[in-house]
């Protein structure tokens, strides 16, 4: 395994020490984590964090590498269907990252990208698959898809059934444009790895390949504490998911506060143009559809 | 695993584990049960707990010895076995405190692969078998200490810890316990009656704090009360067990066992019932010992108390027996239920109505029909309440004492069969007492209903009623 020595600074400044007990196992130096009560070697953390860190620049080499990882992690999970019973420990930090961003900043209102993305026919699934099959695919498809959004400097707030709605805030690394350029990337690194990852191990074993919509767009969002849950509040969750609907299988739809804060040569892969009312105003919404791809 | 339902005395300690309690502290003496009460509660927690049982010098033979049943649970990783020998630098109480916390720590499950799925992992249920070896040697302040690192050490794995202990006096940690068992014993006759106090169990409401139980066969099997419900929707007939040359069979082939093949034909049983066991024992006891004479054609006399009507008898015997059957070898003598406005009332031949002003008279009635029933079969049951008959007829007392000792001894000269039932503080008790083969007692025992053989000292036994066969039979649990 390569280790990222830059990898093994930033993990630890960010584990919560109540949470993240430091502890020799074994002979072993890592981490006993007290709310799942499993204890994580530090070379583990290590592979986890390379895998999961957002990086600024991806080249293709490291999208190929990152594709080629994520083979082997979905044809794991797929040899292990009938002993799975929980999600892996990645989504579990992912979550973790989440709660405490969003905890480091709550009352705040502050303006993020929601980027929304689904499968396509899951209910035809529950026909076909066996209820264990099922929950499998789902599992694979949220873990990929929140190791994707970390990646790119996002969080994931939440899993619904067979959604995973993520969101990106503004960061001092990027700047307003290339966040949302990043997120765009996002997206299409979503459908790349649906194609050349899960689908492929998934068809090569027996199962129906999955199509997905995605629906990105920006507004502000208020960070609230509820009960002991941190969430988001705001207009842009719920116009993401309804605009999700004018998506096209295996296209992205895109509102317009993001469409017209995008380079041009973005905005070329959405060439379709179509109006939504906002429940909110009532008024007329651009929204923009990518055509590229069919299903 | 022997499949045997979950025990519904344990209910509430199985909620206090389900409330997420993290201790509990079982006291009793050696030979009380401790351990095996212990394992009975683990075993019922298997989806989510992993057993850890930590005791001293004892393998897994020893322990599948002890507890055969414990096979399909315990392997030899769920055995800590820790050498307390006085010579072994192990003895040590800290030493043995390190021991378990390394077992505990190895148990932590670490991850390995970070993408996969993670295991249910199950949560430790530690039995520490050797509590007194820990603490003998410390002062009350290290105990406390000693007990708190425990706890705190199960918490921190989601874990559930039962420390067993002989030292009954000793009350240092029960403030720190979530939960206190007293496990005790006592001796009736010459058996044995085992009794579980629960004194506290942190969060859960306490139905029984006493419950009776038996250890019979290595299993920890609470005493229910008597059940009163019967299933009259879903009834079968009665099957019977044969009588033999020597003996009539019970109806119930554990007592049968008991009393060496059932009781010897021409004997004259007593029975005498403690004044808080309600009457409804006789319900699965009697009508098995009824049913088994009229199912294999022999006549069955039943002389039925006179406050309550023939139907609350025959109500427990008619469904699950043929008409023919019934109308043929079944005799019932006693107070006709209330029909006088019902027209279509045609009562059945087996419901003799008895004579309400005289004992003599009625005492001929009983003759005649037991001579009727005689001609029919080969053997003739007869069951007649007498503390019943001494209250409705108080001035005949001379004559029922009488009657009682004349009866008895035709039945007996005729090989059939008498049982006869009273209450402590009737004359008829000690008459029917010395007439008697066997004396048979039933009394109440923290809620449940117990049968002891007085005379000869045979069995003693819980009652429980048992539905399953479609017809009313008992359950009958050693207690041992």
């Amino acid at each position: 395994m390569m280790i990222d020595t830059e990898s093994i600074l930033d993990f630890k400044s960010i584990l919560d020490k109540r949470r993240y007990e430091e502890q020799m196992i074994d002979g072993q130096s890592g981490f006993y984590d007290n709310v799942e009560l499993v204890f994580i070697p530090e070379n583990v953390f290590i592979n986890l964090f390379n895998n999961i860190r957002p990086r600024h620049k991806i080249s293709n080499i490291e999208i190929d590498l990152m594709i080629q990882n994520s083979r082997k992690r979905v044809l794991k999970t797929i040899k292990d269907v009938y002993s799975n019973s929980k999600d892996s420990y990645a989504q579990i930090f992912l979550s973790y990252l989440s709660r405490k961003f969003l905890l480091d900043n709550k009352n705040q209102t502050r303006e993020m990208v929601i980027l929304y993305i689904d499968l396509v026919g899951s209910t035809a699934l529950t026909a076909i698959l066996s209820p264990e099959e099922l929950s499998m695919i789902i599992r694979i498809f949220c873990q990929e898809i929140s190791i994707c959004i970390s990646r790119y400097f996002g969080y994931v707030l939440k899993y619904a059934g067979d959604a995973v709605i993520g969101y990106f805030p503004q960061q001092q690394q990027l700047s307003k444009m290339d966040l949302f350029e990043h997120t765009l990337k996002c997206a299409f690194y979503m459908q790349k790895l649906l194609d050349e990852s899960i689908n492929e191990v998934l068809f090569l074993n027996g199962y129906p390949k999955l199509k997905s919509r995605i629906a990105i767009d920006v507004g502000e969002n208020q960070i609230v504490v509820l009960g002991s849950e941190p969430d988001l509040l705001g207009h842009v969750i719920s116009r993401a998911a309804k605009i999700m609907s004018k998506a096209p299988p295996n296209n992205i739809v895109l509102g317009d506060n993001i469409f017209k804060n995008i380079g041009d040569i973005s905005k070329e892969k959405f060439p379709i143009q179509d109006k939504f009312i906002l429940f909110e105003t009532g008024e007329m919404y651009s929204i923009h559809v990518s055509n590229k791809r069919k299903e | 695993m022997d499949m045997v339902e979950r025990d519904p005395g344990l209910a509430d300690i199985h909620t206090f584990i389900w409330n997420e309690n993290k201790s509990l502290l079982i006291r009793g003496k050696s030979g009380t049960g401790r351990a095996t009460l212990a394992l009975e509660i683990a075993k019922d927690h298997l989806s989510k707990f992993e057993v850890i049982f930590i005791s001293r010098n004892v393998s897994l033979n020893n322990i599948y010895a002890r507890f055969p049943w414990t096979k399909e649970f315990l392997k030899s990783y769920n055995i800590v076995s820790i050498n307390t020998s006085p010579d072994f630098m192990l003895s040590e109480s800290s030493v043995i405190l390190n021991s378990i916390m390394n077992t505990l720590s190895n148990r932590i499950q670490k991850i390995e692969d970070p993408f996969i799925s993670l295991k249910e992992k199950p949560r430790p249920f530690v039995i520490l078998e050797i509590w007194d070896n820990i603490i003998k040697e410390l002062d009350s302040m290290d105990v406390i200490r000693t007990q708190k690192i425990l706890s705190s050490l199960i918490d921190k794995n989601g874990g559930f810890i039962i420390f067993l202990s002989e030292d009954m006096d000793n009350t240092d940690i029960d403030n720190l316990s979530d939960g206190i068992i007293n496990l005790d014993q006592s001796f009736y006759k010459s058996y044995r009656l085992r009794e579980m106090q629960i004194f506290k169990l942190k969060g859960t409401g306490i139905n029984r704090s006493k419950i009776a139980f038996t250890l019979t066969n290595g299993r920890f099997r609470t005493f229910s009360p008597l059940s009163h419900k019967i299933n009259f929707d879903n009834t079968n007939n009665f099957v019977f067990f044969p009588h033999k040359d020597r003996t009539f069979s019970t109806g119930n082939q554990r007592l049968d066992h008991k009393l060496k093949g059932g009781f010897k034909k021409g004997s004259i049983i007593s029975v005498e019932i403690e004044e808080e066991v309600d009457r409804f024992v006789f319900v699965p006891i009697f009508v098995p010992l009824v049913l088994n004479f009229i199912c294999q054609r022999y006549g069955a006399l039943v002389i039925s108390a006179w406050d309550q009507p023939t139907s609350a008898v025959t109500r427990y015997i008619s469904p699950f027996v043929s008409k023919e059957l019934l109308n043929t070898f079944f005799r019932i003598i006693g107070r006709e239920d209330d029909v006088k406005n019902d027209v279509d009332y045609e009562r059945p031949p087996y419901i003799i109505p008895g004579i309400e002003s005289s004992f003599l008279k009625n005492f001929t009635l009983w003759e005649k029909q037991y001579q009727e029933l005689r001609t029919k079969s080969d053997g003739c049951l007869v069951t007649v309440d007498l503390s019943f008959v001494e209250l409705q007829y108080q001035a005949e007392l001379l004559d029922i004492q009488k009657a009682i000792i004349n009866f008895s001894s035709k039945i007996r000269s005729n090989n059939d069969l008498l049982v006869m039932v009273s209450r402590p503080s009737y004359k008829s008790l000690d008459v029917m007492k010395s007439v008697s083969d066997i004396h048979l007692r039933f009394f109440e025992f923290n809620d449940a209903v117990m049968l002891a053989s007085i005379k000869p000292q045979f069995f003693l036994y819980n009652i429980q009623t048992d539905q399953n066969a479609g017809y009313p039979r008992s359950n009958l649990l050693d207690s041992s």
